[in-house]
């Protein structure tokens, strides 16, 4: 016998799911993307200061690194208080 | 006998091309590390340098060019300050609480940072140099995308110079295009500035070259 999909409790999930909680979810899912998006601008900073190297190369690779971290906060902030 | 005045015995003319053009050369150029015409900059390396080459020239598109991505940023910035409260009043999008009005904001000051921080990365590190063996074009056209390509200066054939238009007239920036006998055929320094100095220096580069190999 195999299993029966219940169409009362996938009705309670769907009533239960506010376009809030939607929202909430695709805006974390956005921001995951962004934070991929930030780690390969990273990774060719580096690439590229090691093509060009100036005395200003190390403050760009520290600003491409705050940018990460920032929208790691980015993260936990929409997370906790949305 | 004939009296000599030292005083009066000139530098030969080669000599003073040389001294001049270096001299205007180092007159137009900007202030390290973000101008975008750099002569005989100090603390620059890139890769595939020879230890004993020496790095005469390091461009970039003049600055000019970046005016349009810097008001944008600037709008992007002050936007939430004048936009959207007029967007809230009149129930364009809906009003949020306190802590997703905070989300918001953050977001939308971070995309701004991430868009000027990427005009600023494709600025900086769109490069062209001139050593006294070889030029060097570093073209990064996205995140994911550049090209390198470099020529001996034996190797080119011509230089030529464009410069068109209001802004280039006024600012003093053009095209440099290099043709060569190498895989590829040309170089275009695009938008760099004083191209005439530009083309004077590979010139004379050039001429060098010809006379080591005259006299070998």
């Amino acid at each position: 016998m195999g299993t029966q999909i219940n169409p009362d409790l996938i009705a309670q999930i769907v009533a239960g799911f506010s376009f809030l909680a939607f929202f909430k979810l695709f805006s974390l899912v956005l921001i995951f993307f962004y934070f991929i998006f930030t780690l390969v601008v990273y990774r060719q900073v580096t690439l590229m200061n090691q093509i060009l190297e100036t005395s200003f190369t190390p403050l760009v690779k520290l600003t491409a690194l705050v940018q990460i971290v920032a929208v790691v906060v980015l993260f936990f902030l929409v997370f906790l208080l949305v | 006998m004939p009296r000599i005045d030292i005083d009066v015995i000139e530098k030969p003319p080669e000599a003073k091309v040389i001294s001049t053009l270096d001299g205007e050369m180092k007159k137009g150029s900007g202030i390290a590390p973000l101008s975008a015409f750099l002569a005989f900059p100090a603390n620059v390396s890139f890769s595939g340098e020879q230890s004993d080459e020496q790095v005469i020239l390091l461009m970039r598109a003049h600055v000019i060019t970046t005016v349009p991505w810097i008001i944008t940023s600037l709008i992007i910035f002050m936007a939430p300050s004048f936009i959207f409260p007029l967007l809230f009043k009149y129930n364009i999008i809906p009003s949020l609480t306190g802590s997703q009005a905070f989300c918001a904001g953050v977001f939308w000051y971070l995309g701004g940072f991430t868009y000027a921080f990427l005009n600023f990365l494709y600025w900086f590190f769109n490069v062209y140099i001139v050593t006294n063996e070889q030029v060097v074009d570093v073209d990064w056209y996205s995140v994911i995308y550049r090209k390198i390509s470099s020529a001996q200066i034996s190797k080119i054939q011509d230089v030529t110079s464009k410069q068109g238009g209001v802004l280039a007239g006024v600012f003093d920036f053009g095209d440099v295009i290099i043709q060569t006998a190498s895989e590829l055929p040309n170089f275009d320094f695009s938008k760099v500035p004083h191209p005439q100095l530009v083309v004077r220096k590979l010139k004379e580069l050039m001429q060098k070259e010809e006379l080591q190999w005259e006299r070998k």
